[in-house]
């Protein structure tokens, strides 16, 4: 009776499996990053949310532009999209040519369909691009069971591939007049 | 007959008795991962309160008032739709709620502070009405507030006794370890079953 109430209320459903510099380090090793906070223009958020079909949380964006030895590597952000009830935060990284360079679960905070922090499933996403549909049940195979959280990983990713994509263009364009 | 003899008898027949559903559902199993989804099945519809349908089916959301193939969610979760003049809603079953404003496909997440299978989902203006199967719950774009509720079934105890066990991981590490003991035993009786044709019981009594 003890052992039963014990386990009942010593449900915990947070589980932290990254933090950030790990999570950094597992997409881009090596490398050191800055970080950017980039305010979006209207444009710019407009254009993310009818590709993306979602509202965006915020237009005031913090990226990290990731250098080792003096080359870019890439970009990446961190994320939070709602699984089933809560949030996951996870770290979605950018190559300097627009694909996914990888994926990490930092947080999840449900009990279950922790299965989305699995190697299996985020390394579907890697080298996906705009051009692909990156969308559950066209190309991602979802996992069992999980079903809400791979789609929650499938539309956080596109967004911070897009969001990177909108932000860095125009700089690039800036920085090359 | 020995009880050696009985033991192995048993182990044949639970063996045999194992194998064949196992067999049956492993072959149907792979015709489900191969063929193709079920066509045409609607999953959830409504009407507009200004005249238009909608309906949630195989091919993607239909209707006067959105058609679009695809939707940045699990379709076939949608339990139940409102749609206003303003906004369309679809509660998806243990899920949050997405909604979108009608003019503009934009849709936004909005997640629910309980749990459980949504019956019925309603939106009068700004306010959301999401009916549970024990209790009834208003958004009113800022927070969640409850009308009615009722306390949890045992069942419900027990659900979240096991959702709590071994990290949340319960369900699959008992199925897990069934199915590898459902194999161990079906090989070892087709092993005992295989041996007992070749060395036929009455010689051992």
């Amino acid at each position: 009776m003890v052992l039963c109430t014990t386990l009942l209320y010593a449900k915990s459903s947070t589980f932290v499996y990254d933090t950030f510099e790990s999570a950094t380090k597992k997409v881009f090793p090596g490398a050191t990053y800055v970080t950017k906070n980039i305010q979006l223009s209207d444009t710019q958020v407009s254009s993310i949310e009818s590709r993306l079909m979602m509202q965006m949380s915020t237009s005031n964006i913090t990226m990290f532009e990731f250098k080792k030895n003096n080359a870019l590597h890439g970009w990446g952000m961190v994320t939070n999209y709602i699984g089933k009830h809560e949030p996951i935060t996870f770290f979605v990284g950018v190559s300097p040519d627009f694909k996914i360079q990888g994926i990490v679960v930092m947080v999840y905070r449900e009990d279950y369909g922790n299965a989305v922090k699995k190697r299996r499933f985020l390394r579907q996403f890697n080298k996906k691009s705009l051009d692909d549909p990156m969308a559950v049940h066209q190309d991602i195979t979802s996992i069992t069971g999980a079903t809400l959280s791979s789609y929650a990983i499938a539309n956080g990713a596109r967004d911070v591939l897009l969001t990177v994509s909108e932000a860095i263009s125009p700089i690039k364009t800036t920085e090359g007049d | 007959m020995s009880f050696k003899t009985l033991l192995r008898k048993w182990h044949t027949w639970v063996g045999l008795l194992i194998l064949c559903p196992s067999v049956c559902l492993s072959l149907t199993g792979i015709y489900l991962i191969e063929s193709t989804a079920p066509k045409e099945s609607l999953i959830a519809g409504t009407s507009c309160n200004d005249g238009p349908w909608i309906a949630v089916s195989s091919e993607g959301i239909v209707g006067d008032a959105l058609s679009v193939s695809s939707a940045p969610f699990a379709l076939s979760s949608v339990a139940a739709i409102s749609c206003t003049q303003t906004h369309i809603d679809m509660a998806l079953d243990y899920g949050p709620i997405a909604s979108t404003p009608r003019n503009q496909l934009r849709w936004s997440m909005i997640p629910r502070p309980f749990d459980g299978p949504i019956r019925s989902l309603k939106r009068t203006d700004n306010q959301l009405t999401v009916g549970t199967q024990t209790g009834l719950w208003t958004f009113n774009g800022k927070e969640w507030a409850s009308i009615i509720e009722y306390k949890p079934t045992l069942a419900q105890a027990i659900y979240s006794l096991h959702a709590g066990w071994l990290n949340g991981n319960s369900f699959t590490w008992v199925w897990t370890l069934t199915g590898v003991l459902w194999c161990v035993l079906s090989v070892s009786g087709v092993w005992i079953f295989v041996r007992m044709i070749k060395k036929p019981l009455q010689k051992q009594d």
